[in-house]
């Protein structure tokens, strides 16, 4: 397992939102989001991480890709933009499938997530899986 | 010089600008473009140079596409009328194959048979304006269906769950919509609310099933996982009971979504169609699980209220069974008898509080009047032992029955009575002091009745 690139969010000094981009041994990309979105331009904080993914995703040989929110709790309108950077640079940038996994539960993720990966193309849709799982 | 310069500051922006510029002909052929084409669209320049306007916009939109060339074309073509700019949107293809939403300004110079062209990316901002307005949406949807029941009075609860159902199922253009309740008491049982198109059974298939026939679906939803399936068939091998049992109740389709309440799962909410087989969106997932939710927690405060309502029940009936006792008691502790013509018997057990001897007294003094009896005997064998109160409450009753001109008579003063007693100041007369009540009648009966009250008890 390789750590491709690493992104974080603080606020008031702590760590709020963290992204991490790996590549796992058997060519897997995962990309974890974890915490939550809440400031007005989280760009300040991840406009090098997403210039980090675009620089080295098509650096590896990756067969799938995992997203995985799940410990994502929540995501204001500022971090809808950065969510559609990195998905939009996985499916540019990496070919396979892409399997995303979210909390059963959670009628932001149901709602809106579809709408950021843009499922509407039928060539993402394609490539798109979903697997809901319980909020951990 | 000053043409240089203005070539010079055009060519500049030109390649500054963020947004895509260019120049093509009426033909759609490009004829200039910016740096912008490439870093939004992958297109380098010798792809540029082969493609036409029409091969890049998305098939659902050329046919708008191919009328705004045609408009722009014309326009190009007439060498006296006047430019014309066209606003549109549409799909521009990339170079990996996916679409980016463009919004276009173009320009027609009239005999020049060019257009020039600006475009915007605003693929994301209406991503963005797409998912708050279904989340907009789809909150004012909730709050519209659980309007008819989340704060209902209980008498009105039954009437809005099923307006509720109803908007819902109509809504996601079901057979049938229903709100099934599990319970487990020694097996497994399902109740629904429910409501159907005219025609169709209201009764879900869940609500006459067994513990087989809904296990599966209960161990599914208390994953926390919807059940969607469009054909029957494509229900796994263990939901075999339950297939087999939608089977027979015609169900075409169906959709059934945890209603949980603070992780607590109560049942389903569902959707049948028995008509024709149909599939639901994520929309109609996310909606009935939303207003799962509020119908587990309405079903769970009913639910409260009533256990809170039998809880008051319970103990108006024990305030009303501790209040009839409480009337037994101080019937028992003060058992007036008459035993004889003109005697009554008031045979005392127990303490005798202050409370309790003014008690006595009122009943004793009430009865005296009431029977006109002439001696009333104080039995007090069951008295183990009196204070110095209660002896004074003694004396003062006996004193009372001598102002309403009867006699009292104290019998079976016990060792530690008479001790009390004998310590107070004021002492009893020893004529009116009985072994027991045995005596205390036989004295009663041998005096005559002009005798009664005339003696004074008390010295």
């Amino acid at each position: 397992m390789k750590t491709l690139s690493y992104g974080e969010i603080t606020d008031g000094g702590l760590s709020v939102f963290q992204s991490v981009a790996r590549l796992e041994d058997d060519g897997r990309l995962v990309l974890s989001f974890e915490g939550a979105i809440r400031i007005d331009n989280p760009y300040r904080y991840l406009s090098s991480y997403l210039d980090e993914l675009a620089r080295v995703l098509p650096q590896h040989p990756i067969t799938s890709t995992t997203m995985d929110f799940v410990k994502m709790r929540f995501c204001n309108s500022n971090g809808f933009y950065v969510i559609m950077d990195i998905v939009d640079a996985v499916y540019n940038l990496v070919h396979g499938p892409v399997l995303v996994r979210r909390v059963s539960d959670d009628d932001w993720q149901h709602e809106t997530l579809p709408i950021l990966l843009n499922l509407n193309e039928e060539h993402i849709a394609a490539r798109t899986t979903f697997e809901d799982l319980r909020e951990p | 010089m000053v043409e240089l310069k203005s070539q010079r500051d055009l060519d500049r922006f030109f390649a500054v600008s963020p947004e895509l510029l260019c120049v093509f002909s009426t033909s759609g052929s490009f004829l200039r473009w910016n740096t912008a084409w490439e870093s939004t669209l992958g297109h380098g320049a010798e792809e540029m140079s082969r493609l036409r306007f029409l091969d890049l916009v998305h098939p659902d939109d050329a046919g708008a596409a191919r009328g705004m060339l045609e408009r722009l074309g014309a326009a190009g073509a007439d060498p006296v009328g006047t430019p014309v700019r066209i606003r549109i949107e549409n799909r521009f293809r990339t170079r990996s194959g996916l679409y980016v939403r463009l919004s276009w300004s173009l320009l027609s110079v009239t005999g020049e048979g060019l257009v020039y062209g600006s475009a915007r990316n605003v693929d994301k901002q209406r991503r963005v304006e797409r998912a708050l307005m279904q989340r907009i949406e789809s909150k004012m949807q909730v709050a519209s269906i659980s309007s008819h029941f989340i704060e209902a009075k209980p008498e009105e609860l039954e009437r809005g769950l099923h307006e509720a159902l109803a908007r819902m199922g109509t809504a996601l253009e079901a057979d049938r919509c229903a709100l099934l309740v599990f319970a487990e008491q020694g097996a497994l049982r399902c109740e629904a609310r429910a409501w159907s198109v005219e025609g169709v059974p209201a009764t879900p298939c869940e609500a006459a099933a067994g513990q087989e026939e809904l296990s599966w679906l209960l161990q599914k939803l208390r994953a926390g996982e919807a059940v969607s399936v469009m054909h029957l068939a494509n229900l796994p091998a263990e939901a075999a009971a339950m297939r087999a049992l939608l089977e027979r109740g015609g169900v075409k389709s169906i959709l059934r979504v945890p209603a949980a309440y603070a992780g607590r799962l109560i049942g389903a909410v569902s959707l049948d169609v028995v008509r024709q087989p149909k599939s639901w969106g994520e929309a109609a997932r996310t909606l009935l699980l939303a207003i799962g939710e509020m119908f587990a927690m309405t079903v769970e405060r009913a639910r409260a209220e009533d256990a809170l309502r039998r809880v008051i029940e319970q103990q108006e009936l024990m305030r009303a069974t501790i209040e009839q006792q409480n009337v037994a008691i101080q019937t028992l502790s003060t058992p007036i008898i008459q035993v004889w013509d003109g005697v009554l018997a008031l045979p005392l057990v127990g303490t005798i509080d202050g409370r309790r001897a003014a008690d006595i007294m009122e009943k004793l003094l009430q009865r005296i009047v009431e029977t006109q009896s002439r001696f009333a005997i104080l039995e007090l064998t069951g008295v183990e032992d009196v204070d110095t109160e209660t002896a004074h409450h003694l004396l003062k009753m006996l004193r009372s029955i001598e102002l309403l001109g009867a006699q009292g008579v104290v019998a079976g003063v016990r060792p530690g009575v008479a001790q009390t007693l004998s310590a107070l100041e004021v002492g009893l007369s020893p004529r009116f002091i009985q072994h027991d009540l045995q005596h205390a009648l036989r004295f009663c009966m041998g005096r005559p009745a002009a005798t009664a009250g005339s003696t004074a008890s008390l010295r």
